[in-house]
């Protein structure tokens, strides 16, 4: 039973393995009964695929109902409990896509032929809950930015369907969360100040027009100074949020310098930034792009791990079978060890009730099962049991097919988000909650 | 007469007229009684229409119910044509009645129209481009603009949010930003590359030649200047760009050589297409078209263009030594195409061009690997040349040679970004003798204020303009940042976003928003500032002027984006599975077949010919890819030209790809849309909407499977059957979608139809038997060209008002019909007619009127983060 501690939220100090920080230490807020749950959501994918086939299968195989990992999910042993894969699960639109087309639509569901895109399921829960926190949502990336059409280098799309650059600059990453520093803060305020400005001049300009309009009122005129109002009132957000003092860590677990070239700790050390942003509630929803299709940096990584070929080729040539699927296999755990890492510490930290991750759904995947194949995506989700979320479990639903967004349909609703429709889905999903 | 009088004058016309309407209350419920009742009264309720409850006075909640009724009297819809007709008398004063009551109602009831309208989000983009002289476009950045169903302008509608405004104003100041570049510190490098630069540019020389998987030559490094590429027809030569950059203007120089055939016939003019695309993709991007005359020499060209217009790349930094697998996706292709006729040699199906070529000069290396061969080789077939030695084929150029002219490419250079000069002319406006001057400045600034808000300012606006300068000059760091904030600052204020409607500036800036979709130029705003209100004569001459401005093709694009329904064009998405060609040029031909509709409105437009070309042609506007696409032979140009339809389909817009694809499900042909569309755009008479309580249709009708969707077919043999409720409207509707069933969803003939068996094409309209697109058009042209004349006015004179229709319209628009008749249907003489009328003139927006048909397909969802 975790004490509660009446004590303010900006000066606890905690320890928690190599990192202490301050800030809004969650389970001594409050008692039980009024505690404010943080729902959160992560995305994290993988394009090409995973070694699906024998000893190296991505997939556990069912014993009696138990899951037994294969050699490259052996890091989730520990955590079975926790996890639950699903198969058989697709969009339908894009089965006849480009092979190397569907990451666009991996988390929108969206045609990939259509001009218009539909928001992400990150976006969503942020449009509706982003406000509470300091960031509505983190969009993160390993190759950062865009990526051409079809192959996205960003999981999210915002609200009007247009892609948001994920960044991969661990360093802004921890600026904009914990860096007090006083130049940087100053640099914000002087952008607020001059967008007060502006406003303050454009007001001038109502008043000046509307006195030219005289008699002849316009609705146009008066609704521009109502956008100018929701704008201040943004502006006023922004320097409540800077007056906020941003969390403080301390952290010895943090390599901000690390490069493409030291891919492990570059990959950690994007966990360990994601897990102080949900820890001390910077924000609540976000996507991490683990490998696009077709990358260019980031495609090399097997090379750098002594594999032998791009993470493309490795999927290519992983149909062939024995020495060519182990490699795709070793890649594969090469990923699931980073994440396993991540999610038992997210299991470690009490939070509320429980632990972080009963307050906190990741999804993990690829929209390739073997490479160039867009159906029966290999999906697993972890966690957030508080949430509602039944853990432990192996879905298959290939007889049904349902489309993806029906399971994204049913997250939404765990993050109370009261949707009835998501992209093309047709329904919830039976099974996942308990 | 003093001011009481008059109001007392008002106040007495006011109450005879409730009088009138009381008295006229009988007549009209005699009229409803007669001719209405018998189907649309409680008992029947036909397309869902209920009449019997309906009395005068108009009020809020019968107002729309009243304007559908004109409405339908007024086009003669109603009573319909099997029904005991009214005399014209009885007809004209039922409507003299209804009209004058609505009129009072909405006199009474709407707030006087607005006298502000705000910019469309093209009007404010293409402003910017003129106002800054950039060619960068903002609209795409924007909270998208509503679009009716319909295609009438929504543009008195339009509005902002807060959301709108931030992205707005973050999308300018990126915008000025680049187009007031720091001079001093901001001097950007210029990449510039040749063809024969094989180092910076060549996939085969830049990368390696492979046999099998065995690298066994690396391609030669620089062969001087004596670089020569013949390109016979049919054949491309393509660089690759070590260049990623997603934004900047370009120059390209060429220099071309046509040279005659080898067996010694004359030499023939050379079509030859410029396209810059993304790596990997065929191309189709063009950056211009060139024709290279038939003579000797060389002949030099310079093309200019901006990256932006071209698809994007990934624009991660070039690391020099990269050698991954994907990272010549990163950059853009240069890919040169002799269009000419290639006569004699076969063409393999898949792809339009037969082999792309790369040139490698052999050197010592290269003849130790392959021997004393050519220096072209031909790359793989359909792999663009990664392994550059996995033809299968001899190659044909050799041959091609020998019995067609060709070109020579003597040189290539690329060049980003351009600049003209250094400073660029966007930040000269705003230099005294070439330096930023702070106390000439507010002159500055007060002088592109006037641009930017379309009249002479007033001397509260110049100290409004001095007061942004002084305030940012106090508080920024340096000058040129204060003069970016002060620009954006212009252009975030009320008097750029919203048109004004009142005198002489307010109706230039009306005039060059409607053909230029941007501000209006020194010229306009001078005729604007001459006393008194402008002759017609004038206006007129300004009308020409315009048209022939390179700015008026925006018009086409946007009249012809909504009319067509360009947006919903975009939003299928064609199904590969069906159309597998799709597959391999999807994105190419949509946009082509868009281009189509629109350069078939400027040849129209510029040739003057009769409008009655939208029904059908003797023409049809194709490029190569397009004749390809629709079996037309002949065409081997990467222009757009005008050409003989094929006999079968004809011309008009009836027979353009882009509207059938729109108005389909991207798999199947959608006869009910296509037919919705045929009534709103050609015949100016949108069917009303589906009502609320529309039945279910069975699911799963197809073949027993949950979750099939109903098929079209199913669809319309629901609706064909007699006495149901969907009958009575779609009896109007389908027979016109129908007629169209011969063309799938990309516009192509067919007799089957995918799961679904024989084309069924034959409907009967008017009595009459009419079988299949031809007869269609006839039928329109011979029984239908006033209605049509009618529909094309309503569009344009919607969009040249920025406003829907309304029953008060109905005086001008009959007018304005006239006229275009009289003028032989002429596009130049309707635009006059329009700019000169008083609706124009004066432009009174209704915000409240005529809703039915404005329901928004693109609806503005806001969330109140």
């Amino acid at each position: 039973m975790i004490e509660k501690m009446n004590i303010s939220r900006r000066t606890f100090i905690r320890g928690t393995g190599g990192l202490s920080l301050s800030l809004p230490l969650l389970e001594c807020m409050a008692t039980e009964s009024e505690f404010n749950r943080p729902k959160r959501f992560l995305a994290l994918y993988v394009g090409h695929g995973f070694a699906l086939q024998g000893d190296w299968s991505w997939y556990p195989t069912l014993v009696d109902g138990e899951m037994h990992f294969g050699k490259s999910m052996d890091a989730f042993n520990p955590l079975s409990e926790r996890v639950t894969f699903i198969q058989g699960l697709e969009h339908p639109q894009c089965i006849s896509a480009g092979g190397h087309s569907t990451a666009d639509s991996f988390l929108t569901g969206s045609n990939p032929t259509a001009a218009v895109k539909s928001p992400s399921v990150d976006q969503i829960a942020a449009m509706m809950f982003g406000h509470q926190t300091r960031y509505p949502s983190l969009v993160l990336g390993n190759e950062g930015g865009l990526g051409g059409e079809g192959r996205s280098n960003t999981l999210s799309y915002n609200r009007f369907g247009r892609g948001i650059p994920s960044t991969n600059n661990l360093r802004e990453l921890y600026n904009a969360m914990f860096n007090s520093d006083p130049a940087l803060r100053n640099k914000q305020q002087q952008r607020l100040r001059k967008d007060q400005r502006r406003i303050d001049r454009v007001i001038d300009s109502y008043h000046e027009m509307k006195r030219q309009l005289g008699s002849n009122d316009s609705e146009k005129l008066e609704h521009y100074m109502d956008a100018l109002r929701d704008v201040e009132k943004e502006i006023e957000r922004m320097e409540r949020w800077s007056a906020t003092p941003k969390p403080q860590i301390v952290s010895n677990d943090l390599s901000l310098d690390a490069s493409v070239r030291e891919p492990a700790t570059f990959i950690r050390t994007m966990y360990n930034l994601l897990y102080l942003a949900f820890k001390t509630d910077s924000t609540r929803y976000a996507t991490y792009m683990l490998q696009s299709m077709n990358s260019s940096k980031w495609d090399n990584i097997p090379i750098a791990l002594g594999l032998g070929a791009t993470h493309h080729l490795l999927a290519h040539n992983a149909v062939k079978g024995g020495a060519h699927l182990e490699k795709l296999g070793r890649y594969d755990k090469f990923q699931a060890e980073l994440l396993a890492e991540f999610i038992t510490k997210l299991s470690d930290t009490p939070e509320g009730d429980g632990t972080m991750l009963d307050n906190t759904m990741v999804l993990y995947g690829s929209s390739n099962s073997q490479t160039h194949v867009n159906t029966n995506y290999p999906l697993m989700l972890m966690g957030g049991e508080k949430l509602g979320i039944r853990q432990g479990t192996f879905h298959d639903f290939g007889a049904t097919s349902p489309p993806l967004s029906n399971l994204y349909l049913t997250l939404l609703n765990a993050l109370d988000i009261p949707a009835q429709q998501f992209s093309d889905s047709t329904g919830r999903i039976e099974g996942i909650m308990a | 007469m003093s001011r009481i009088l008059i109001q007392r004058c008002i106040l007495i016309a006011i109450a005879m007229a409730a009088h009138s309407a009381i008295a006229g209350d009988t007549q009209t419920q005699g009229f409803l009684q007669t001719h209405c009742l018998n189907c649309h009264a409680e008992n029947e309720k036909k397309a869902d229409v209920q009449l019997d409850q309906l009395r005068l006075p108009v009020n809020k909640k019968n107002r729309e119910l009243w304007t559908d009724v004109v409405h339908n009297i007024q086009r003669g819809a109603m009573p319909p044509a099997d029904a005991d007709q009214p005399s014209d008398i009885q007809r004209q004063a039922f409507l003299r009645n209804v009209i004058q009551e609505l009129e009072r109602y909405d006199a009474e009831s709407s707030a006087p129209a607005d006298p502000l309208i705000r910019l469309t989000n093209q009007q404010i983009s293409h402003s910017l481009q003129d106002l800054l002289q950039t060619h960068e476009h903002i609209a795409d950045q924007l909270i998208n603009d509503p679009v009716d169903k319909h295609g009438y302008s929504l543009q008195a509608k339009l509005d902002l949010s807060g959301s709108y405004l931030q992205l707005y104003a973050k999308a300018v100041e990126q915008v000025v930003e680049r187009a007031i570049p720091n001079i001093e510190m901001d001097r950007p490098d210029i990449f510039r590359i040749a063809g024969n630069d094989w180092e910076k540019c060549h996939w085969a020389g830049d990368n390696y030649l492979y046999v099998g998987r065995r690298r066994i030559y690396e391609g030669p490094q620089w062969i001087g200047d004596g670089f020569e590429i013949p390109l016979p027809p049919k054949h491309e030569y393509r660089m690759f760009l070590r260049e990623n950059s997603s934004r900047g203007r370009f120059r390209i120089r060429l220099t071309l050589r046509n040279e005659p055939p080898e067996n010694g016939q004359p030499r023939t003019p050379q079509e030859i297409g410029l396209y810059m695309d993304q790596s990997g993709k065929h191309p189709y991007k063009l950056v211009e078209p060139i024709t290279l005359a038939a003579k000797e020499g060389p002949q030099q060209f310079e093309l200019f263009g901006a990256l932006e217009d071209h698809l994007g790349v990934v624009s991660d930094p070039i690391v020099p030594d990269d050698r991954s697998p994907g990272y010549w996706l990163k950059f853009r292709t240069l890919t040169i195409v002799n269009h000419n006729q290639l006569k004699g040699f076969p063409l393999p199906k898949r792809f339009m061009w037969t082999e792309p070529i790369y040139l490698v000069r052999p050197d010592e290396q290269w003849i130790k690997a392959f021997g004393q061969s050519p220096g072209l080789i031909p790359s793989a077939n359909g792999n663009n040349g990664t392994h550059g030695n996995e033809a299968t084929g001899p190659p044909i150029y050799p041959a091609a040679m020998k019995t067609h002219g060709y070109a020579v490419i003597e040189k290539v250079e690329f060049e980003t970004p351009f600049f003209e000069t250094w400073p660029p002319a966007t930040i000269e406006p705003f230099l005294t003798e070439g330096k930023l001057d702070a106390g000439e400045m507010p002159s500055k600034l007060q002088a592109f204020a006037g641009k930017a808000w379309r009249r002479p300012l007033s001397k509260s606006d110049a100290i409004h303009v001095e007061r942004i300068w002084a305030e940012e000059l106090a508080t920024r760091s340096s000058e040129i940042e204060a003069l970016r904030s002060s620009v954006v600052t212009i252009l975030c204020d009320p008097r750029f976003l919203y048109l004004h409607q009142s005198n002489n500036y307010g109706l230039v800036s009306r005039l060059s928003y409607f053909l230029w979709n941007s501000i209006p130029d020194a010229t306009l705003i001078a005729l604007a500032g001459e006393h008194g209100p402008l002759e017609d004569s004038a206006i007129q001459r300004q009308v020409d002027r315009m048209l022939a401005d390179q700015r008026a093709t925006r018009f086409a694009n946007d009249f012809v984006a909504k009319w067509i329904d360009f947006t919903r064009c975009d939003q299928i998405a064609v199904d590969p599975n069906y159309y597998p060609s799709f597959k391999v040029r999807g994105p190419r031909i949509k946009e082509y077949m868009k281009q189509e509709c629109v350069e078939f409105f400027i040849h129209v437009l510029n040739s003057d010919l009769s409008c009655l070309n939208f029904l059908e042609s003797e023409f049809v506007m194709v490029n190569e890819t397009l004749a390809e696409h629709y079996g037309i032979p002949g065409v081997f140009t990467p222009r757009f030209v005008p050409v003989a339809p094929l006999v079968d389909r004809g011309g008009g817009v009836l027979a353009q790809a882009a509207m059938l694809l729109a108005h389909s499900d991207g798999q199947d042909a959608h006869a009910v849309n296509r037919g919705v569309w045929l009534r709103s755009r050609l015949l100016g008479d949108p069917p009303t909407d589906p009502p609320s309580d529309i039945p279910v249709l069975p699911e799963a009708a197809n073949n027993g499977n949950v979750g099939d969707p109903v098929s079209v077919k199913q669809r319309l043999d629901l609706h064909l059957k007699a006495g149901t409720t969907c009958f009575d409207c779609h009896k109007d509707i389908d027979p016109w979608g129908i007629a169209l069933e011969g063309f799938d969803a990309v516009g192509l003939p067919r007799d089957i139809i995918r799961n679904a068996g024989p084309v069924v094409k034959k409907v009967k309209i008017d009595q009459q038997e009419i079988d299949g697109l031809l007869p269609l058009k006839q039928f329109l042209i011979t029984h239908r060209h006033k209605q049509f004349a009618y529909a094309f006015t309503s569009h344009m004179l919607s969009y040249a008002l920025g406003r829907p229709l309304t029953y008060r319209d109905e005086d001008t628009l009959l007018a304005l019909q006239s006229d275009f008749e009289t003028s032989g249907y002429k596009l130049r003489s309707l635009i006059k007619s329009i700019v000169t009328s008083e609706a124009f003139q004066t432009r009174q927006t209704n915000p409240t009127i005529n809703d039915f048909s404005l329901e928004s397909t693109n609806e503005i969802k806001e969330s109140d983060d």
